[in-house]
């Protein structure tokens, strides 16, 4: 993935757990070149190396690590550089969610390897949403609790969100709920 | 063909439509949000100042032969574009309509236009583009922190560099002192010692040896030192007189070993002519250290090709191994199996210094037995 990812996961543990605790991490990677650039992509396995390394050492499960790197970040990107983007994409959480596509297509013309995921938002009620989530990636899908929880904020919108499993009429796609509380 | 406005708004809320008489009648949501168009039809010129990348007077005709237009126009001082095509779609040729996509600079603010991503139709690649704009500011502004940080770093290097050089040109000033004095004492000592023994004479040498060595480091480190720190000055130099200098510079170490220095027919070339003298004279004493048991004869040419001069330097000394030609010009190295023979392990990594500051290279053949030539190419 390209190196924006990496760089929200090395500012995640700075900001939240200190330089020492990144400094570790680093070393367990063996990861000796920790400066991050959005445009260059770098291989998935080191980002699945970093969380998994991050979780050890906060003690936290994979899917808590990656739901905190979720909602951290909409934190990051909504300060630095991308917070147009997320402007862009819509003032509430339904329209937001619904241009989520339209985000990463636009993106994709800057990142030309940019593999995204794809997002469908569907009202259920007048609170309630459900998102379908396609990705060619696996495991990820703590990072899109974290990342709607995170927009919840974003959006000043007190929200619970769950992932309730595989969508029923299609394969490698999943589904959450999300809840708006009032 | 006849198409409803609903249909026009759903799929180019940008639209507008003109009569025979460049009136606008009707315009599409979007477009008429940004304009604050009322709905009472318009002369065109009032409406919008239109504005294309290539001049067009106002006739209808005109804008019908405008497939593919580029409309800009100004909305509150704000110029913006609609990009798109005139089209008569009433079937009746009286009415023209532009179907057209608002593009956006990226330092534009939708905000500002009251606009949403909603009033881009969901199937409309501008939407997309509205996001590849942004996305491309935000990669731009990356790169210029990015080349920023690189240009603050280089010029901290540059001053850390200048700083280690001011550094190695004031210690080795102050180690001459000493050694000199350590030099003209043990001239004294001896001369009231009167005639010594011969373990005695031996620890003499040694000691005048060590010091003659550790003269030539601090020297080779001061002219090291200054090569890099200064700038060097190109102007003329006829090479021909400068090896006559470097050989009557050196004409007693030459001498001393019976060798000969042969050329002929040496260029004019652009260079620093005290650095060339160096390297030349580098280039010498480095083929009379490593001679064989012939007598040392260098042999110094220079052949033009397209775009430079090759200047070989030839010898008939002892030569070298090749596993040891790639390190050969990198600072303090020295043939290890030659260890007897003096030298600051410097000269070379100078020689390399004063040809990379000159535009040039250097490579070099050398066969154990059989005599080094070094190559400089410089630029003509
Ligand atoms: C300004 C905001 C955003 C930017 C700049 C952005 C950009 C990116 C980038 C560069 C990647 C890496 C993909 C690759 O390298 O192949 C990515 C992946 C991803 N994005 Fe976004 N994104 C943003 C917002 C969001 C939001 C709000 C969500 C979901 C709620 C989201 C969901 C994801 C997910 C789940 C991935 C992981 C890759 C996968 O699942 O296959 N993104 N995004």
């Amino acid at each position: 993935m390209y190196g924006l990812v990496n760089k929200v996961i090395k500012d995640a543990i700075f900001q939240r757990y200190g330089e020492t605790a990144w400094q570790a991490i680093c070393k367990r990677i063996k990861l000796e070149d920790d400066i991050f650039v959005n445009l260059e992509p770098y291989p998935d396995e080191l980002t699945h190396r970093m969380v998994a390394e991050a979780a050890s050492y906060t003690g936290q499960s994979i899917p808590d690590m990656l739901m905190e790197f979720g909602r951290h970040w909409i934190e990051y990107n909504a300060v630095h550089g991308y917070g147009d983007m997320l402007k862009l994409a819509g003032k509430d959480l339904y329209t937001f969610l619904s241009n989520l596509d339209h985000m990463h297509a636009g993106m994709s013309h800057v990142f030309p390897e940019l593999r995204p995921p794809s997002f469908r938002c569907e009202r259920l009620g007048e609170n309630q949403l459900k998102l379908y989530y396609r990705s060619e990636r696996q495991g990820l899908q703590a990072f899109v609790v974290g990342m709607v929880q995170g927009l919840g904020e974003y959006f000043d919108t007190p929200l619970e969100v769950k992932h309730t499993g595989p969508c029923e009429k299609e394969s490698i796609c999943e589904e959450f709920i999300i809840d708006i509380k009032v | 063909m006849v198409a409803s406005i609903k249909f026009l708004n759903r799929f180019f809320p940008f639209f507008f439509a003109l009569d025979e008489h460049n009136t606008l009648v009707n315009i599409g949501n979007s477009l008429a949000k940004v304009l604050n168009w009322n709905g009472t039809p318009l002369p065109i010129s009032d409406v919008l100042q239109l504005r294309f990348p290539y001049e067009v007077d106002l006739s209808h005709e005109a804008f019908y032969d405008l497939i593919g237009a580029v409309i800009i126009f100004d909305i509150k001082d704000k110029k913006s574009q609609i990009k798109g095509e005139f089209i008569t779609f009433r079937g009746d040729d009286r009415t023209l309509i532009f179907m057209g996509s608002l593009l956006l600079n990226p330092d534009e603010n939708m905000d500002e236009l009251q606009l949403s991503l909603a009033d881009f139709p969901s199937n409309d690649n501008s939407s997309n583009l509205l996001f590849s704009l942004k996305a491309q500011r935000a990669a731009l502004e990356e790169v210029t922190g990015l080349t920023r940080q690189l240009k603050e770093q280089q010029a901290e290097m540059r001053k850390v560099n200048q700083e280690l050089m001011q550094y190695t040109h004031a210690v080795s000033h102050d180690l001459k002192t000493p050694l000199r004095n350590i030099m003209s004492f043990m001239q004294l000592l001896l001369r009231s010692l009167g005639p010594l023994s011969g373990p005695q004479q031996e620890y003499v040498d040694f000691i005048m040896q060590a010091a003659q060595r550790m003269e030539q480091l601090i020297k080779d480190l001061s002219t090291d030192a200054s090569i890099r720190e200064l700038p060097a000055k190109f102007q003329d130099v006829n090479m021909q007189h400068l090896i006559e200098d470097v050989e009557r510079g050196l004409r007693s170490e030459i001498t001393a070993v019976n060798g000969r220095v042969i050329f002929s027919e040496l260029p004019v070339i652009k260079g620093d002519y005290s650095r060339l003298y160096q390297l030349f004279s580098n280039f010498i004493q480095n083929s009379l250290k490593y001679r064989s048991g012939q007598d040392p004869v260098i042999r110094e040419e220079a052949r033009q090709e397209e775009t430079s001069w090759v200047f070989s330097v030839a010898d008939n000394g002892i030569g070298m191994d090749q596993v040891f030609l790639p390190k050969i010009f990198k600072p303090f190295i020295r043939l290890h199996n030659h260890a007897d023979i003096e030298g600051s392990g410097l000269g070379l990594s100078i020689c390399h210094r004063i040809v990379e500051q000159h535009g040039g290279s250097i490579r070099l053949d050398s066969e154990p037995g059989k005599g080094t030539v070094f190559y400089i190419q410089l630029p003509r």
